[in-house]
């Protein structure tokens, strides 16, 4: 290991006023521009925009939390849920209060505050430039979080959660341990709290920091893993929320969570580019810390591709210090050429998050099709017990198909007993006797892909018909 | 070298069981004994899909294996077979050891080389079986490391490339690689210097090499025009890599994981950054680069880890001791033994049952009449290519196929709305599929078909009215 770079922040400052404020203020409105742009025209994503909304209100109507899950999920009902994500679910309810727009302005704000962190956290180690890339560099791994229930928030909070641990102090405890009971209270992501602050108190002894500093960091992971009692769910939070998580092999055909699939263009651009600078610089030579985190954040990313955001806010730091120092960005003779070089990247990196932009502008998200469908089921007024090839879609259709609708299980796949898993995956891949199943279950209404073996299958069997179909989706419903 | 010879004669043994304890695991191999076969028939090798399929018969192919094809044919059975397969594991070994003695060779300390060894080993485990890929592994380590030969010995590359496109298409990466060193080459000489010069030589040189095979540029431009190509979406070693493939999760992934937080390039070398850049870029594309990532990456992370981790550190050299010399023969000699000792265990063991369709198309074949087969997983099909009285739908060869071809199995196998109608369209008499499958079901709905075969795993379908044709 090479030694930290000393006095980065005194030269970092030269070559920062040295590169010119106005420039960075040019690229850093550049940068927020593309992502407030890239956030605008595309539309939120209506499953977690719809469940989430529909939670809240849920939680507002009756006036208590969902411990467990009621009896319209009727494979598992009475299933402990503890409440995973109430805060998230009022945030929503208050969003769709003011409908679209609110949701597009909070993602912004939520964005923006983001990318600010991450340059916070760069310019501890890196020149202005320098640190204005990995805002970009964190940009684009997000590229496709860029919008309403897109999970740019949990991002947010990885980040101000880093930037207070990664130098912990009293205060920067104290607020770390707010942030992560309000984290663990809006989403099962809180989880990330005292991982993150493992992460940095282990860093901070691997790094051999001053011994305070290595004390508030272990106080820091005692604290955030205690703030994840703090919820409704007590402390059973982080099973469940460990499972909420999705990087369990053994959920594949029943949620998604291949990056190439849930964030196919974070993952081609932001990731690809992140470990290719990577083997240029040395993302984590400078610090065993930072190999750490950059080893942890690459498993994550790696796990589920819902998680390259946060991906992006922990790594890309690490990224603008060590290019800081491979490429000597400090040195004020090597300045402008390297700043040239910097805003290139930066100015890639808008033009990249515009093209993921446009590129959310043209897919027509599934879950849309799934809220149609579940409402013309539920249009004939009649109790109907439905069934989804794709788990989430049922949660989709639990929260839009209004009170005569239930299924049998939906997306929050921490709360279903292995049976209940089994048995959907089976019906997913159409494995064992599932047309005994439905029977024995009394499913009436099935959601399924229109073009997959699933609709063809029901299609050709009597006593089912085709009461709709989408782009994409097939409903098919039990003739009396 | 002296511990990565014991982490080396670990995957020979793994190797060569794999080879020739389990000979068939491939369905490709069928079908390329076939083609070695036809080759040695007709003094010629094939270019186009002839008569054993049937929806694409006269298709333009490039069968690239063909050198391994003639190989395959020679060794259908009894101690050359044993030969075959061994030579095959013996080609991934050497691929290991050449670029364990690169990295050596780079100041790489025996931990660092012994653990990255490893680590490329597991990258190979998945992408191992006998297979002419395989026979090519040695030919890209060795190429890769023949780049940065400082002297005339450089050129050496130039042959390998041009054996390397004799024995598969992937060939085409040697002046991929050369270009990308040379480019990486003239930012380290700020312009055109004497190993730029060197280097533009090997490439233009490279170039020509891959050319020098019976398909002379029609290799290349083959294997360019797989990057673009629609069918890559229906084939799994194309999928994009991810954390589920055994031998990226343990082989690539901390290979790579290494490389990103140690950085690989040193002393103002772009060459290593850009080589590496572009295979780990390949990587991460898909699933059927983790092998060669795993052999390029071994040389180039490896001294990293010597430079940047003090306990893989390189020690300064010593003189070496009676201990040193012994142990630079007896490591090799015991990870050979130990390789040797596993293979003759398993020659003497009866090979098991493979998970292949053979039983169902051995049924077919007994049945009377011609048959028309499209085999659910294509790669089965490979067992019946050339077989009499069957033409098949699609089988292993795979490339030459066209998209509309594509399609149509797509459209088949995922029970699709329209798979009945492309059934009748391309007039498919004889189905082979696992039991339970979608596509299983589905045949059992039809009142046109029936089961004329069933084990615990396969089923053979018929048309009905139908015994066979003729």
């Amino acid at each position: 290991m090479s030694a930290p770079v000393a006095s980065a922040s005194a030269s970092a400052t030269a070559a920062g006023a040295g590169s010119g404020e106005a420039t960075v203020w040019a690229a850093r409105a550049t940068l927020a521009l593309v992502t407030v742009a890239a956030i605008a025209l595309r539309a939120p994503d209506p499953g977690v925009w719809i469940v989430a909304r529909e939670a809240g209100a849920r939680i507002i109507r009756e006036g208590r939390l969902p411990l467990v899950l009621g009896p319209a999920v009727f494979g598992a009902p009475g299933a402990w849920d503890g409440a995973l994500g109430w805060l998230g679910g009022i945030a929503s309810w208050l969003e769709g209060l003011a409908g679209v727009p609110a949701a597009t302005f909070a993602t912004c704000a939520a964005a923006l505050l983001t990318l600010a962190l991450v340059e916070a956290r760069a310019r501890r180690r890196a020149p202005p430039l320098a640190a204005l890339g990995a805002a970009a560099l964190a940009a684009l791994c997000a590229a496709d979080a860029l919008r309403g229930g897109g999970g740019i928030e949990n991002a947010a909070f990885a980040a101000g959660l880093y930037l207070l641990l990664e130098r912990p102090s009293a205060r920067g405890v104290l607020a770390a341990t707010l942030l992560a009971v309000v984290w663990c209270n809006a989403s099962p992501e809180g989880l990330f709290a005292p991982a993150l602050a493992a992460l940095a108190a282990l860093g901070a002894y691997l790094d051999r920091r001053p011994v305070p500093e290595r004390r508030w960091a272990a106080l820091g992971l005692g604290a955030t893993a205690l703030a994840t009692l703090a919820t409704p769910a007590g402390w059973t939070f982080p099973a469940l929320a460990g499972e909420a998580l999705r990087i369990d092999r053994g959920l594949d055909g029943l949620v998604p969570y291949h990056p190439a699939d849930v964030s196919a263009f974070a993952y081609r651009a932001g990731f690809t580019l992140a470990m290719l600078a990577a083997l240029a610089v040395g993302a984590g030579r400078l610090r065993p810390g930072d190999a750490l985190l950059w080893t942890g954040a690459t498993l994550l990313a790696l796990a589920n591709g819902s998680y390259l955001a946060v991906f992006g806010v922990l790594i890309a730091p690490l990224l603008a210090a060590s290019a800081a120092d491979a490429l000597d960005l400090a040195s004020p003779a090597a300045a402008p050429a390297r700043a040239a070089g910097v805003r290139t990247a930066i100015a890639a990196a808008c033009l990249a998050c515009a093209a993921a932009g446009a590129a959310g502008l043209v897919r027509r998200p599934v879950p849309a099709e799934a809220a149609v469908l579940a409402q013309a089921l539920a249009a004939d007024g009649r109790d109907h017990r439905l069934a989804c090839a794709a788990l989430d879609w049922c949660s989709i259709a639990l929260a839009s198909g209004g009170p005569h609708l239930r299924v049998y299980a939906d997306g929050r796949i921490e709360a279903l007993p292995p049976a209940v898993l089994v048995a959907a995956r089976n019906l997913g891949s159409l494995k064992g006797d599932w047309r005994r199943w439905l029977r024995t279950e009394r499913i009436d209404a099935l959601l399924v892909r229109r073009d997959r073996a699933f609709a063809t299958l029901l299609g050709a069997r009597p006593g089912w018909r085709l009461a709709g179909e989408t782009e994409t989706l097939a409903l098919f419903v039990r003739q009396p | 070298m002296k511990y990565a010879w014991l982490v080396i004669g670990i995957f020979a043994a793994r190797f060569a069981s794999t080879a020739i304890a389990f000979p068939a695991g491939d369905g490709d191999l069928a079908w390329q004994r076939w083609l070695g076969a036809s080759i040695a028939r007709g003094h010629a090798i094939p270019r186009t899909l002839g008569s054993e399929t049937f929806s694409a018969p006269g298709a333009a192919w490039v069968p690239q294996e063909w050198a391994f094809a003639l190989a395959a044919n020679a060794a259908r059975g009894g101690p050359a077979w044993f030969l075959f397969a061994g030579g095959v594991a013996l080609a991934a070994v050497a691929a290991l050891a050449i670029a364990a003695r690169h990295a050596e060779c780079r100041g790489a300390s025996p931990r660092a080389v012994a653990l990255c060894t490893a680590f490329a080993g597991f990258a190979l485990f998945e992408s191992f079986g006998v297979r002419a890929q395989v026979v090519a592994w040695p030919l890209v380590a060795a190429f890769v490391w023949a780049l940065e030969w400082e002297s005339p010995w450089c050129f050496a590359a130039l042959p390998l490339a041009a054996l390397w496109s004799n024995l598969h298409a992937s060939a085409v990466l040697a002046p991929v690689l050369a270009g990308i060193y040379l480019f990486g080459v003239v930012l380290e000489e700020h312009g055109f210097g004497p190993r730029s010069r060197r280097a533009a030589w090997l490439t233009g040189g490279a170039l020509v090499a891959i050319c020098c095979n019976p398909f002379g540029w029609h290799l290349p431009a083959y294997a360019l025009s797989l990057f673009g190509n629609p069918i890559k979406a229906y084939i799994s070693e194309w999928k994009v890599t991810d954390l589920d493939d055994t031998s990226f999760a343990f082989g690539a992934l901390p290979l790579l994981l290494l490389g990103t937080i140690y950085g690989v390039r040193r002393d103002g070398r772009w060459s290593d950054l850009l080589i590496l850049a572009a295979f780990a870029f390949l990587l991460l594309s898909a699933a059927r680069n983790v092998g060669l990532f795993g052999l390029v990456a071994l040389p180039l992370v490896a001294p990293a880890l010597s430079r940047r981790v003090a306990f893989f550190a390189a020690s300064p050299p010593v003189a070496p001791t009676r201990a040193d010399r012994i142990a630079a023969v007896a490591l090799p000699a015991v990870s050979l033994a130990l390789a040797l000792a596993v293979a003759v265990g398993l020659v003497r063991t009866a090979p098991p049952r493979t998970g292949l369709a053979d039983a169902p198309l051995a049924a077919l074949q007994k049945l009377p009449g011609e048959h028309r087969l499209l085999c659910a997983d294509f790669a089965w099909c490979g067992l019946v290519v050339g077989a009499p009285r069957v033409r098949v739908f699609l089988d292993g060869r795979a490339d030459p196929y066209p998209p509309a071809v594509w399609d149509d199995f797509a459209a088949v196998v995922r029970v699709s709305g329209k798979w009945r109608a492309t059934l009748d369209r391309r007039d498919v008499d004889a189905v082979v599929v696992k039991s339970g499958a979608p596509l299983d079901q589905a045949l059992a709905l039809e009142r046109g078909w029936h089961a004329v075969y069933a084990d615990k795993t396969y089923r053979l379908w018929l048309r009905s009215g139908l015994t066979g044709r003729g």
